[in-house]
């Protein structure tokens, strides 16, 4: 439970960072979707119970939407959606334990979210909301933040397998 | 049998939570977020501080080593120091020209301003929050500006202490815009400024004939129904010409990026 605990306080100051340090280090436009790094960070290293998966899926989805996303439910669709396509591809594919193993993972499931949330906003602001739409992001757009996401994750996976490495040695 | 009940209510659970926060896109959703921005907004200005001086900091540390670079480069081309001089001066008087003529068409009468700090800012979706609102006077579809008088957006969203504005970037975003040419020329090239989304801006309309090059400012044009003219809006970055096309597009770099985003003015009469 502690552990849970930490990771909600984890996300919430994942968010805070989003929208106001790292608003200030654009890379050609595009924002670090910071949330969305941490949440995978610690769905791809940690291991979690199921119920804590979507309990902690739950709290990053309201947390995406109170900071990043117009209305509400969005975010949260999205990333129960992506957990759940997660938690079945895991039955097919074995989780890596590899640094490269783990940002394919990260990328896939990053391409996924990006991909997800633009069809599910046309289709939520043409049933619940209008305010519910979002805008269009480019191939170009979704490739730089592709990069710039996974160039942030691929450091965080480094650093947390360098600093297991030294503590648990 | 116990297993498959406990999916059903962990499903009925997940279930009813998204329909619960569906539903309060409806209901006071707003307001939900409002409360959480105004819990936050000590972190946030803490981050927002901290983000601004690193920043500031970083760009410090570039521009110092270009400017090594420069001199460096001068050292070793001692002859050619005089041209460089001159092209450097060349720069300078065309900056200032435009400037002077930018600053000129921004000089308006009767503009009142509400001066506003910027809570959190999402480039991604193009979109800031400031932290003044109903309470304080401010209303939707008033514009927002930089203290350079560069155009940064409009109020869409009004809550009691805080406002959402939409940038001048989003997609929804419809600007009749001017050139600012470098020389001087019989005919204004006027064309429309579009949000692209990402903080990124197309000017469109542009007749073919005429000759846009990359540099030069694009300001509000005074057929803006609903913006003061002169209002600085971005820089051309690229012109994309197509002979098979009627019209020439350019990409153009929103001025409010290269300012100061935490201070800005809300527009409140002109």
């Amino acid at each position: 439970m502690k552990k849970l605990i930490f990771a909600f306080f984890i996300l919430y100051l994942a968010a805070i960072l989003e929208s106001s340090f790292w608003s200030y280090f654009l890379f050609q436009g595009r924002g670090l979707g910071l949330i969305l790094i941490t949440f995978l960070s610690f769905l791809l290293l940690g291991h979690w119970p199921t119920s804590q998966q979507w309990a902690l899926g739950i709290w990053t989805g309201f947390l995406l939407d109170v900071f990043c996303y117009p209305g509400f439910g969005l975010g949260l669709l999205t990333i129960l959606i992506l957990l759940g396509i997660y938690q079945i591809s895991r039955r097919w594919l074995r989780k890596s334990k590899k640094i490269p193993g783990i940002i394919i993972w990260f990328l896939a499931l990053n391409l996924l979210f990006y991909l997800t949330i633009g069809p599910l906003s046309f289709l939520l602001a043409n049933f619940i909301h209008p305010s519910l739409k979002l805008s269009f992001i480019s191939l170009e757009g979704l490739g730089l933040q592709l990069f710039y996401n996974g160039l942030m994750a691929g450091l965080v996976f480094f650093f947390y397998q360098q600093g297991r490495k030294i503590f648990f040695r | 049998m116990r297993l498959k009940f406990a999916a059903w209510k962990k499903l009925v659970i997940i279930l009813g939570l998204v329909s619960g926060l569906l539903f309060l896109n409806q209901w006071g959703g707003e307001k939900v977020k409002e409360e959480f921005f105004f819990i936050s907004s000590p972190f946030l200005n803490l981050g927002n501080r901290g983000g601004n001086c690193l920043s500031q900091e970083i760009s410090s540390i570039f521009t110092s080593q270009e400017s090594l670079e420069r001199e460096n480069k001068e050292l070793r081309q001692g002859l050619s120091q005089l041209l460089y001089l001159e092209a450097s001066n060349q720069q300078l008087r065309e900056e200032n020209w435009l400037l002077e003529k930018a600053l000129l068409l921004q000089e308006k009468e009767g503009l009142v301003n509400q001066p506003v700090q910027v809570i959190t800012r999402n480039f991604a979706q193009d979109w800031i929050l400031i932290n003044k609102g109903e309470k304080e006077g401010i209303s939707l579809d008033q514009l927002v500006i930089t203290s350079e008088k560069a155009l940064v957006g409009k109020i869409v969203s009004l809550y009691a202490h805080s406002a959402k504005v939409k940038l001048i970037s989003d997609p929804g975003s419809i600007v009749e815009a001017e050139v600012l040419q470098k020389e001087e020329k019989e005919n204004s090239i006027r064309g429309l400024i579009k949000g692209e989304g990402g903080t990124i801006l197309s000017l469109e309309l542009i007749p073919l004939e005429s000759s846009l090059e990359a540099g030069e400012v694009v300001i509000v044009s005074n057929l803006s129904p609903d913006c003061p003219a002169g209002f600085l809006i971005g820089e051309i970055q690229k012109v994309k010409k197509d002979n098979t096309q009627p019209f020439q597009k350019a990409e153009v770099v929103p001025f409010f990026l290269q300012q100061n985003l935490d201070s800005l003015f809300v527009i409140t009469q002109f």
